[in-house]
């Protein structure tokens, strides 16, 4: 039998990414080159493409978080007058970039990132464009605004509403091209954009596939193996680097499928509904290798790519991806029937909800779909409130009551699916 | 006058037997308005009567188990009177999405009140896009078309400039009233101008046009009151909400006179016309996109900041209650910007988070010494 | 000219007797449930000490949350403007003050006469208050006058406390327990969390000399030390931490009738 790789082994690789990310940014920048933050929404792909480099900030607070630095840049937002109710991904990097002196990069994760030259914020989350509002007023530099339109229940019934939402959309990324082709003084040559297009479109087809294995039992990786691995997306989409990443980690998986090798012993499999909690990740995985629970899938993890976007008009291709795909954007009815959906093809015996206190793009209407989750499955489900960056909303206590109390359910229900 | 308040004050405190009779004398149907931006005008040129939907003052118990505890008190004080059939009177509700939580607020209503009839118009948080007014414009027709087929009947345009020409009398009147009050405040509680404004979200334009005709005649005959030893304020914020009467009350009892306003429940209403003699969906959108700066619209040419400046210049205020509701997401983050930015332009100004739990002695500790500090700096 | 200042807080009430422009006496006793007695009671203490009589007081300042209830005072006025005026007159080069009382907590900054500048409060939050040590102390089984010194002398490395909401306090404490750390490790811990909390607050207006500490918790020396070396600063203690408001209230009551006479 071969020797099968760690998944430690995919998270070096995802670190050298990232560390690549940053200092090339710092490189560029040194350089005389162009930075521009943006969200990790999207559409700003294509910047690359025009000598401007992307930094999302979101992705380094999702950083912060695991490196547990965010608490420290949380306390300085506190100061700065922001509320503690604000979403604390916005406030751990806000306490870095809004710090006044500021502070020294390289006490940063991956050395931290340049200041901006240039904004960029698509409009799916309005908490972002608040933040950028501020960054434009403190490093006085141009920030470009993208509507981007969510997807009630009633428009997903309606496909002419639908249609004229894409065309809306699509008018509106077309207005960004230019706003950065005369930002930059470069053009952006059309095939450039219908390689992002393709790239784009092969990487969600195979994160979906890498997803998708997951429903083998046991399962190769654990909802958290594959939350890391997320990120590649953000600095790379639409490159053909991020699809050979994809490739190799798709390469990988299939490897442990294969050998039927799992990272948690698999008694039971338990849906994760929320966000993983980057500072307790090593935690949670140590407690759950203990108790012998695999979470093997989150609805968070299919956020990232569409698989079924269209590539023959490039600008349509792309808004397809981000703004049809993303399902933190559609209505409850939508939102639920994909969930009962995962939960039937990843035959799990429990739901783990985890309620991320400052984030209301995913809480909002958490109660009402988990509840007929609960109906409809007849699964066992517990909750805990915590919160994406901020450890101060968190509490270890009241999340091993929980967990503990989902194994004793199901327990009593008995390994029913496996 | 006392008589004219008591009408308003019963229509908003009990407004579901107001309009639960309104609608069994008129045997027409109400349609709910989401706070804020809901082009009422289209509505009404439809023949249903626009209602602005408040929470109550009132603690929050059945929108528990749907909502959590961190979704502001409007969202879910407003959701919470619909399931304690507090809201029976609706026929349908239409919602802007200019938040996130009013964005996501819909599919809960929906999923829990399936009776209704439902319409979401997007409201663009972008007013310098490209095609902001063109997106918008679709927005409205596409409202407009919703409630034609609602009730079966076209929506003329002849119906439309009537009903805009009705608002805007309404509006008309309500600057009258505030004209008044800048130059005599002794003469208002902010509580009464609050409830004179509310009625008018709630009951029908042309009958509250009346009566506030009458009010501003009666309140304009009155001799000016002798000014105490007050300091003068303005209120500011409070989206989508109506401030309570107790922490109105409360804000004047430490000393403070309110001699103007800048919330929902007030100027942010009525300020800014809809211009009678344009097309008139060309018009509620001209409407939408020149109104009042407000955190949850981006745009660079029109800030928050020097309009307040303004505003408290005009008004001879000499400092700002801003009233903010805990959880307003795009308030809470413009907070460090306003306080740094009025504090430069020698405005004091005193944060107030609001939510269910009413006016409390904390609040009154920091509004007694907020005034007592205003006090001292003109000593 | 005889004036007195009674501060009714939420758990404590004081009075204070001001004469020839000094204090005369005080008082302090417990709130309990009726607030109105225990106001007529510390004023009577006080005024029993100084030797005075009710009616030779000619003006009586009330502060404090249950400033409106006190029926014999002739004005209230809010204890962010006394704790300003009552510090200067302990410190007369104050310009900060922290006051952390029962139930709340407030960072004043002032002018040399004692007028507010400028202030913050914290909302809902219990750190840096009286009923947070309260809930300490008691989950500890340790006598509240203890902790504060039992907190600067840790056995070994103190715990990290992330979560100091005193909604999940009780656990955290309860589970560090089990583990095993030693009850003056568990304190260091939270008190560092509790006076980061603080010294946040205290950023908002800016902490500038003489920083001055009053409330009840200004008598806890592991609260006051950690603040001490956050704000990079000594603290100025008043004799009596606890009698700052109402000796302003009082000061608030001279001036009040050398205007009325003027």
């Amino acid at each position: 039998m071969q020797q099968i790789r760690s998944i430690q082994e995919m998270d070096i690789k995802l670190g050298e990414r990232f560390q690549k990310v940053f200092t090339e940014t710092w490189e560029h920048k040194k350089a005389g080159g162009l930075v521009c933050w943006s969200t990790s929404g999207g559409y700003n792909e294509f910047l690359r493409e025009l000598g401007i480099r992307v930094v999302i900030p979101e992705v380094y607070g999702m950083v912060l978080s695991s490196t547990g630095m965010s608490p420290e840049l949380c306390r300085n937002t506190d100061i700065y007058g922001y509320s503690p109710d604000l979403c604390s991904i916005i406030r751990s990097f806000s306490g870095f970039a809004l710090s006044d002196p500021p502070m020294d990069p390289s006490t940063l994760p991956f050395g931290g990132f340049p200041k901006p030259d240039v904004l960029f914020c698509a409009d799916y989350c309005p908490g972002l464009v608040k933040m950028w509002q501020e960054f434009a007023r403190v490093f006085d530099i141009p920030m470009y605004v993208m509507e981007h339109p969510w997807v009630p229940d009633a428009v997903s019934a309606d496909p002419e509403e639908m249609g004229n939402k894409v065309q809306e959309c699509m008018t509106e990324f077309a207005g960004a091209i230019s706003f950065f082709e005369n930002f930059s003084g470069q053009k952006l040559a059309e095939d450039q954009l219908q390689k992002i297009a393709n790239n784009m479109k092969e990487a969600s087809v195979l994160w979906h596939d890498i997803l998708a294995m997951n429903q083998n039992i046991p399962a190769p990786l654990s909802f958290f193996d594959v939350a890391n691995q997320f990120a590649v997306f953000q600095f790379y989409k639409g490159t053909d680097e991020c699809v050979q990443y994809y490739k190799e980690l798709k390469a990988f998986v299939e490897d442990r499928v294969a050998n039927t090798v799992t990272s948690i012993p698999e008694k039971y499999r338990v849906f994760w509904f929320g966000l993983p909690i980057g500072y307790r990740m090593a935690q949670h995985i140590e407690k759950f290798t203990r108790i012998q629970v695999q979470p093997v899938m989150s609805q968070w993890a299919c956020y990232f790519g569409n698989p079924n976007m269209e590539t023959n008009d490039p600008i349509r291709g792309i808004v397809q991806y981000h703004n049809l795909s993303t399902l933190q954007f559609r209505g409850v009815e939508w939102k639920r029937d994909y969930i009962l959906k995962l939960i039937e093809d990843y035959k799990v015996d429990g739901i783990i909800l985890e309620i991320s206190r400052t984030c209301q793009v995913i809480n909002f209407d958490q109660k009402d779909i988990a509840e007929t989750l609960v109906k409809k499955t007849g699964l066992p489900m517990v909750s805990f409130e915590a919160d994406l960056c901020d450890e101060r909303l968190y509490s270890d206590e009241q999340f091993n009551n929980a967990v503990d109390s989902l194994v004793e359910m199901m327990e009593r229900r008995g390994p029913g699916r496996l | 006058m006392n008589e004219l308040m008591d009408k308003f004050n019963w229509v908003v405190k009990d407004t579901n037997a107001y309009l639960t009779r309104w609608k069994k004398q008129t045997g027409k149907k109400i349609m709910g308005c989401y706070p804020m931006y809901v082009p009422e005008e289209i509505i009404h040129a439809a023949g249903l009567l626009p209602v602005t939907i408040f929470a109550k003052d009132e603690p929050v118990t059945l929108a528990d188990q749907h909502m959590h505890r961190y979704v502001c008190h409007v969202v879910r004080g407003n959701f919470d009177l619909s399931l304690k059939n507090r809201l029976d009177y609706l026929d349908g509700v239409v919602f802007t999405d200019f938040c996130l939580t009013v964005r996501m607020a819909s599919s809960v209503w929906m999923v829990n009140n399936p009776q209704l009839f439902y319409h979401q118009i997007f409201t663009p948080q972008n007013m310098v896009g490209d095609q902001t007014p063109q997106s918008l414009t679709r927005q409205f027709v596409r409202l407009k078309k919703a409630l034609e087929d609602y009730t079966g009947q076209e929506i003329t345009q002849d119906a439309l400039s009537k009903s805009i020409a009705i608002y805007q009398e309404n509006r008309e009147l309500l600057c009258q009233l505030y004209k008044l009050r800048q130059a005599n405040p002794e003469r208002f509680r902010a509580r009464d101008i609050a409830m004179v404004v509310a009625a008018g979200m709630v009951m029908p334009k042309e009958e509250h046009s009346t009566l506030l005709a009458q009010l501003i005649e009666q309140a304009g005959a009155l001799a000016p009151q002798q000014a105490e030893d007050k300091v003068r304020v303005i209120i500011s914020g409070a989206f989508c909400d109506f401030p309570q009467p107790g922490l109105l009350n409360m804000i004047e009892d430490t000393g403070a006179l309110v001699c103007d306003d800048d919330i929902f429940v007030g100027r942010r209403l009525f300020n800014t016309p809809t211009a009678r003699d344009k097309e008139p969906i060309q018009a509620l959108v001209e409407r939408y996109l020149n109104d009042l700066p407000d955190p949850n619209k981006h745009n660079p040419d029109n800030e928050w900041v020097p309009y307040l400046v303004n505003l408290v210049k005009e008004t001879k205020a000499q400092g700002i209650v801003m009233l903010v509701v805990k959880y307003c997401e795009a308030h809470q983050f413009d907070l460090p910007y306003l306080s740094k930015e009025l504090t430069a332009a020698g405005i004091p100004i005193l944060i107030i988070e609001t939510n269910d739990s009413g006016a409390t002695e904390q609040m009154r500790t920091r509004l007694q010494a907020f005034t007592e500090m205003l006090i001292s700096r003109r000593d | 000219m005889i004036t007195a200042g009674i501060d009714v807080g939420s758990a404590t009430a004081k009075a204070v007797i001001f004469l020839n422009g000094k204090i005369q006496s005080h008082s302090l006793i417990a709130t309990g449930a009726d607030s109105i007695k225990a106001a007529r009671r510390a004023t009577d203490q006080a005024m029993e000490k100084a030797a005075v009589l009710p009616k030779e007081v000619d003006y009586i300042v009330s502060t404090g949350y249950g400033r409106v209830l006190v029926p014999f005072a002739h004005k209230n006025i809010s204890e962010i403007s006394c704790h300003a005026k009552g510090a200067v007159h302990f410190f007369p080069g104050t310009r900060t003050i922290l006051d952390m009382g029962g139930q709340d907590c407030k960072v004043i900054r002032c002018d040399a006469l004692g007028n507010v500048e400028n202030f913050v409060m914290n909302e809902k939050c219990a750190a840096g208050t009286g009923r947070f040590m309260d809930v300490m102390a008691k989950t500890l089984e340790l006598p509240l006058e203890d902790i504060g010194e039992l907190s600067l002398n840790p056995v070994g490395i103190p715990p990290s406390v992330s979560s100091i909401c005193v909604v999940f306090a009780r656990t955290e404490i309860l589970r560090f327990l089990r583990k095993g750390i030693p009850k003056s490790d568990i304190l260091a811990g939270l008190l560092d969390a509790l006076a980061d909390r603080v010294y946040g607050l205290s950023c908002r207006v800016g902490t500038t000399p003489d920083f001055v500490i009053t409330g009840g918790v200004a008598k806890n020396t592991g609260m006051v030390r950690r603040l001490e070396s956050m704000v990079k600063m000594t603290a100025s203690l008043p004799w009596e931490p606890q009698i700052v408001g109402a000796a302003g209230a009082a000061i608030f009551a001279k001036q009040i009738l050398e205007k009325s006479s003027e």
